[in-house]
């Protein structure tokens, strides 16, 4: 659809601006925080795709990452350390865990990964719920601004809006054209060797181990880098952004995407997750995103191609 | 408790390869239908129609969802049934709202006790006992010495050359799904009474009994009773120096280190291993 990568950064970045403008201007800016969260929210989405849809592993517990990402920021600003540090340690922190995660269960395929991985999920938050350190079912609140600059923070304050809402497009946009750019590097060739055929990439000489836990950790350092800004953006994190039912929401998105399409999953998912965070599916939330999950399940493949083909018109597959 | 569901899971897992993430979703319907039915008819038939009820249910869901995925990655049979859980779930909560619900004691009481040996239970409890031996009795014989029991395990071993054979597959798994879906509901009501049931104690129930059904490999059903007794002494004992808000923790702990370390099942012997891909 797009010539090059920078039409595609150039037109990206003129939608961002062009939602912000026509929102603020339509005197409805209050739209504005819940695209923020529908930003950091998508973050996660497209990096599962990194995993799920490139490398054709499957994962339940992203959720868990982005929370885990998210209290650690909240915990570091409850005990005053040094909040700037906090980037880095978020990433470490996110690292030791999903290496040790994925050292463990990548190994397992099929029935047995999905297990693990929601096992894995489920432990976190029952972790998180039942600690009293974590603050048990409240979570943590009371996390301040991020300075990014002088006078520039990540928060909830109303004056800074506009500023955080393309602070976290901003950071989409990055994290999406970095796996952009990862998926058609040589790396990412190798990730979807491991996908088309497991056996045949290792008898070609591939460490599909490694493979595929470097992509489980670049996945996981995305959505914990996303859940910590959130966590600064909201003034606190929750224990249920850890539940298995938001895991699923972002693997619902990436399914009816089409698993490995990046740009799709960066649409759907900030225009699912505004509809959503706007409360248009009331009561029904967690139903519609299951709905959607067992209909793109059903549909082979993507409701795109499925669409496609209904209108009789040739897709690429 | 976790045994009847863990067996579940292994009726389904032997038959289809498949593994129904629904199936606690099953166990909760079963208790909450059984509950709704109870104020209308007495006890008994009011199971066994929450039972059937659902039985019929999972045959549909598997007539509908699964029976056109023949042979295609199981990534996509996993997200299907994750999302039909969900969506049971869902149901339940918009139908019973989140109140607690429990059935009376089948006989007795909160106090009545029955004596065995030395020690002194809860009639209820005994009646589950009962009914989680019944039941593995029962299959056991099933799968060994009847017809479709045997054609179910064609099945499992290989589809292609069951149906080779003139056995209708499809049909097979059908019908493997209602059995462990009519057992599930039936576990669900004999549970009622003994412990709450909520829109949304589905999913840690059916986690746990994989977790049992996966100490014996998946595809034993003594083992996975035997597993879920296992399972079932460990939280029981771990409340002893851990909050009791952990035990969750623990029987996933021991579902990932299992996993892990043992795919092919605490019970199952070396030649074996060999033959499944995991």
């Amino acid at each position: 659809m797009f010539k090059t990568k920078n039409t595609e950064i150039i037109l990206f970045t003129a939608g961002a601006v062009f939602i912000q403008l026509t929102v603020c201007l339509s005197g409805s800016s209050f739209y504005l925080t819940q695209l923020t969260m529908s930003a950091y929210y998508t973050v996660v989405a497209v990096s599962l795709t990194l995993f799920m849809g490139f490398s054709g592993q499957i994962s339940l517990c992203q959720g868990a990452f982005f929370a885990v990402g998210g209290y650690t920021a909240a915990l570091l600003f409850k005990y005053n350390y040094n909040i700037t540090a906090g980037l880095p340690l978020v990433m470490l922190v996110i690292l030791v865990l999903a290496v040790m995660l994925g050292k463990s269960v990548l190994k397992l395929k099929g029935h047995y990964l999905a297990l693990a991985t929601l096992a894995a999920g489920i432990i976190i938050y029952k972790f998180l719920l039942s600690s009293p350190l974590m603050g048990q079912a409240d979570g943590i609140s009371g996390t301040g601004p991020l300075t990014i600059l002088p006078g520039i923070t990540v928060s909830s304050s109303l004056n800074e809006r506009i500023f955080n809402y393309y602070f976290a497009t901003g950071f989409m946009l990055t994290v999406y054209f970095f796996l952009k750019t990862l998926v058609q590097s040589p790396a990412g060739l190798l990730l979807k060797a491991v996908h088309a055929d497991e056996n045949a990439a290792e008898a070609l000489g591939i460490d599909t181990a490694r493979i595929k836990l470097k992509g489980f950790i670049i996945a996981a350092v995305c959505a914990g880098l996303a859940g910590f800004f959130a966590a600064h953006y909201n003034g606190g994190i929750s224990p249920s952004q850890a539940h298995y039912t938001s895991s699923i929401k972002y693997v619902a998105i990436v399914a009816l995407s089409g698993f490995s399409n990046l740009r799709r999953t960066l649409l759907l998912g900030m225009l699912l997750y505004f509809i959503s965070l706007r409360g248009y599916f009331g009561v029904f939330d967690e139903a519609v995103f299951a709905v959607i999950l067992i209909i793109s399940m059903l549909l082979n493949y993507n409701i795109f191609s499925a669409l496609r083909a209904a209108f009789g018109r040739t897709g690429k597959a | 408790m976790y045994a009847v569901v863990a067996i579940g899971f292994v009726i389904i897992y032997k038959t289809t390869g498949i593994i129904n993430f629904a199936q606690g979703e099953f166990v909760m319907l079963g208790g909450l239908l059984s509950v709704v039915f109870y104020n209308f008819m007495p006890l008994l038939p009011a199971i066994v129609l929450a039972a059937l009820l659902v039985a019929v249910l999972s045959g549909l869901i598997e007539y509908l969802f699964l029976r056109r995925f023949r042979n295609i990655q199981v990534i996509k049979m996993v997200l299907i049934t994750i999302g039909i859980s969900i969506l049971l779930r869902e149901v339940a909560l918009h139908t019973w709202g989140e109140k607690v619900f429990s059935l009376p004691y089948f006989t007795g009481d909160q106090e009545s006790a029955v004596k065995i040996f030395n020690a002194y239970i809860s009639p209820q409890k005994v009646l589950m006992i009962s009914f989680a031996l019944a039941a593995i009795s029962i299959l056991i014989i099933f799968f060994n010495k009847t017809r479709t029991g045997r054609a179910m395990r064609a099945c499992a071993a290989n589809v292609t050359a069951a149906r080779l054979c003139g056995i209708p597959a499809g049909y097979m798994l059908t019908v493997c799904f209602i059995i462990s879906a009519f057992l599930a509901a039936l576990a669900g009501s004999f549970m009622a009474p003994l412990s709450i049931l909520t829109y949304d104690c589905g999913a840690a129930l059916s986690i746990k009994a994989f977790a049992a059904a996966a100490l014996s490999g998946l595809d034993n059903i003594a083992g996975a009773v035997a597993g879920a007794l296992f399972l079932g002494i460990i939280e029981a004992y771990s409340i002893i120096w851990l909050p009791s808000s952990y035990t969750d923790i623990i029987s996933l702990l021991v579902l990932i280190i299992i996993l892990i370390i043992k795919p092919q099942g605490v019970f199952t012997g070396k030649a074996l291993q060999y033959l499944k891909e995991y």
